[in-house]
């Protein structure tokens, strides 16, 4: 730590050790102890700024605040939750409808090789198959 | 920086359950410094207050989702905030100043009615003079000074190194020291 740098220190972060980074808060404090006079017109430089900063309070949230924004949590989580029913829903009743479709394609499929070939023997082989169509073999 | 010991995770999970008591106390937990942010960054309460409800109905959609061991709930919030901050910012036609209604707010009690006034004066002098800086010396002050984030968590949410944050931070002393004290060494 050099005098230089806890000067940026103090100028950068101000008077209070707690808000220097964390690495580096031991030596600018050991420096400042080692030569405190030479050290304290930086000090309260800094600090002066401070004491201003510190008197900018924001007045803490009134209930009606805090009210709504509770009410709001209630509206948002049940949405969402009804969301979430709702796509289960749909995801089930898409999936149902995906099966369907799927044993309807399957099904489409066989029927269409059983009629591919009309003249396929034997698998629309009957015992009459052999015969001729107008009997004349009779 | 890690999640896996975030404080605020049992009540997020409590919050994703729809527990009302977690959230509660989420909000009492979250909502000051939540206002804080948005008030010095925006310098005027009224929008303030909009801006902690947006993000309120941000981490209720959220807060079932919640993943711990990534970012800490705070770190994300504060960057939700931030957003929002810059979205209302931008939307801003001109550079002037919003003016800051703090002043009709209660603060905290003073033993002396001149004491109290006095800090109202110095407060309102101290609003002014941050609504004069420069939007990102704002945001690096509030940051590392209000809301008491290290350097490396400011720099973090701000998305720029440590250096480039204390050289927003020296130039903002600078300007506030110059604006409140008239004062323009460092």
């Amino acid at each position: 730590m050099t005098p230089d740098r806890l000067r940026t220190l103090l100028s950068t972060y101000g008077a209070d050790w707690r808000r220097w980074p964390a690495g580096e808060r031991d030596a600018a404090r050991a420096l400042l102890a080692r030569d405190a006079a030479a050290q304290q017109r930086m000090l309260d430089h800094a600090a002066q700024l401070d004491d201003w900063l510190a008197s900018h309070a924001v007045a803490a949230p009134d209930r009606a605040l805090s009210e709504r924004i509770v009410a709001g949590a209630s509206t948002t989580l049940r949405a969402r939750r009804e969301r979430a029913w709702w796509w289960r829903g749909a995801g089930l009743a898409a999936i149902g409808l995906a099966g369907s479709l799927a044993g309807a394609w399957g099904v489409s499929l066989a029927l269409h090789d059983f009629g591919a070939n009309p003249g396929d023997w034997p698998l629309r082989a009957t015992a009459f198959s052999a015969l001729p169509a107008d009997w004349s073999d009779e | 920086m890690s999640g896996d010991d975030d404080p605020d995770a049992q009540l997020l999970a409590g919050v994703g359950r729809n527990d009302p008591e977690a959230v509660r106390q989420l909000v009492a937990r979250k909502l000051p410094r939540l206002l804080s942010l948005a008030q010095r960054l925006l310098g005027h309460r009224g929008e303030a207050e909009d801006l902690a409800q947006d993000a309120f109905i941000r981490v209720w959609k959220q807060a079932a989702h919640w993943q711990p061991g990534g970012a800490r709930f705070d770190t994300w919030l504060h960057r939700v905030a931030l957003n929002l901050c810059y979205d209302r910012l931008r939307r801003r036609r001109d550079d002037a100043p919003a003016p800051d209604d703090e002043t009709s707010d209660p603060i905290d009690p003073a033993p002396t009615p001149e004491r109290a006034l006095l800090d109202v004066q110095r407060g309102q002098r101290v609003a002014a003079a941050l609504a004069a800086l420069p939007v990102r010396q704002r945001e690096a002050i509030v940051l590392q000074y209000y809301q008491e984030l290290s350097n490396v968590e400011a720099a973090a949410l701000m998305q720029i190194s440590v250096e480039a944050l204390e050289s927003l931070l020296s130039r903002a002393r600078r300007a506030l020291r110059a604006q409140l004290i008239g004062d323009t060494t460092e």
